[in-house]
Order: C-alpha cells, then structure tokens, then sequence
C-alpha cells in the first residue's frame, strides 16, 4: 500500500466524521508520511508501520460517536456508539453487545412493571366507578370493592406508585447511559484492535 | 511483549517523553517504536484523544525542511496524570516483582 491508497482508504473508511475533524486526522497522517520519506523511506514502508487504515478509522470513529453521545444524551447517539464499538473487534460482541442487550433488558422489565402498576391503578379506578368498562375482569376482594373510598385510594396509591417507579427507571436509565459511555471509552482503549 | 500490555502502558510513554520536552507527532512514534514495537498508526488516535481530553496543547511550528510540524505540549493536568500513571506503574511492576521474583526475596 503506497501514501495515496492509505490515505484514501482511511479518507473513505472515515465517512459519518464532520469533514473538519477528518481533515484534522488526515493531517497528522500526512505529516508522517512527508517525515518518514525526509528520514529515507520508502512510502510502503511507512504505511505498513502504520498498520491497517480501516482498523485506525473504526478507532477513530469508534471515539467520535462516544464523544458526541457524552455531548449530546440521546438514545440514538448511544446507539451509535455501541454499534461504533462493536466494530472495532469480534471480542465486543460478546463484551459491549452482551452486557448492553442485558441492561436494555432490565430498564425494559423495570419499565413494564411500573407501567403495569399505573394501569393497575387506573383498572381499579374504573372498576370502582360505574363509569367506563374497559377492564371488565378486575376482581377485587370483596371488602375494597364494596368500598368506594377504599377502592379510590387503592387505585390513587397505585397510580402514584407507577408514576414513581417510572421517574425511578428514568434516573437509572441516566445511570445506565453514562455507565455504558464510561465502559466504551474504557473498551476503546484496551480492547481496541491493533 | 503482549499487545494489551503496550497499549496500557502507551499513554503513560506518551505523557513522559512530552515532560521532558514538546515533540510532534512522528517523533513521539519513533521515540517509542525505537524500544518497543507498536503499531505506528494507533499513536495519533491516542494523541487526538489525550489533546481533547485537555492533556496536551498543539502548535503549528515551521520547520525548515517540508511544512509546518504540529507539536504537542505537556499541560498542567496532563503532568499531574503522568505523575498518577506513574505511580500506578511502579506500584504495578513491584507487585509483578515480587511474585516473579519471589524466591529470591520472600525467603
């Protein structure tokens, strides 16, 4: 591989990086070429040292995805910068991939539950009013269902109980994001491929 | 010597040869692959990385062969994690010591 071919191959395999980020990595590998040929060798030689552009370009991006999701937090930027560093070597599949699906998993479950407890609430709340019939299949034992006042504060405290748990799974989804960010970054650096 | 080994240890290379004095990028590639082998390539992800985490500061200097060179300077937080890794380094290598060589000083 001569100066041009990797140059281009990692101009190319840098797609998604802003244009003036990819001019600023491209920089520096210019340089090296232009001062390793001053020092008398040949351009083969100076790409080999270098070492695969693609795997230098998955590196690269890998950091810049997880850097724009530290910027700005949102599920998709996170997304992508899982996916970024699951590029970076088939070790991560089982190392970013796993543990991640497993933590979606448990917000997922967190999430149902706390869902479930607020219609729970508002099931209970219909059943005890005449009112609408959209769960026809509450059963409640005899003594709250009997009780207006009773079954009005069961679906109330159900209700808010949701509503709490759903605020709960928000802060420990935040907790899961940076998490997941600190674990990319630490991946990056010691996993990454040569 | 093992590859997840030199990269570990490649950060604190980097921030020890910036104390002693600025370099640009090559320099910094040859001062290290002239002890160890490494992959020439990865060296300027991890500079890129090290600068945006504020560790270094980079100036364009002309040089009187070819373009200007682009030189990175050691910060005020970029020495005091030196120093940390540093410490981390030889409290690492006593404790390797002691067990590889442990015959020799535990009896």
């Amino acid at each position: 591989m001569n100066k041009k071919q990797f140059l281009q191959s990692l101009d190319k395999e840098l797609s998604g990086i802003p244009d003036e980020e990819k001019k600023d990595i491209l920089f520096d590998y210019r340089e090296h070429f232009s001062m390793g040929e001053a020092d008398g060798k040949s351009e083969e030689e100076i790409a080999k040292a270098l070492g695969n552009p693609n795997a230098l370009a998955k590196r690269y991006k890998a950091e810049y995805y997880v850097e724009t999701a530290e910027k700005n937090r949102t599920a998709g930027n996170l997304f992508r910068a899982v996916l970024a560093t699951l590029g970076l070597g088939f070790f991560n599949l089982v190392f970013v991939l796993g543990p991640f699906i497993g933590l979606l998993a448990i917000i997922f479950a967190l999430l149902a539950v706390s869902a479930a407890t607020v219609i729970t609430g508002i099931a209970v709340f219909t059943e005890a009013t005449p009112l609408p019939f959209i769960f026809e299949n509450v059963h409640l034992p005899a003594f709250v269902a009997e009780n207006m006042a009773a079954s009005a504060f069961l679906s109330i405290g159900l209700m808010s109980l949701g509503c709490l748990m759903l605020i709960a799974v928000g802060y420990v989804s935040m907790w899961v994001f940076r998490i997941t960010l600190k674990y990319l970054k630490l991946n990056i650096n010691i996993i990454a491929r040569r | 010597m093992n590859i997840q080994f030199k990269k570990g240890v490649l950060e604190l290379l980097v921030l020890s040869i910036l104390k002693e004095r600025d370099c640009y990028g090559y320099e910094l590639v040859n001062e290290i692959s002239k002890n160890i082998s490494i992959s020439e390539g990865t060296i300027y992800p991890l500079l890129r990385r090290l600068t945006k985490e504020g560790y270094f500061e980079t100036y364009l200097k002309e040089s009187k062969e070819g373009p200007p060179r682009k030189y990175y300077r050691l910060t005020k937080q970029g020495d005091s994690t030196r120093f940390d890794l540093e410490l981390e380094w030889y409290d690492f290598i006593n404790k390797v010591n002691n067990i590889v060589g442990g015959d020799k000083t535990d009896e």
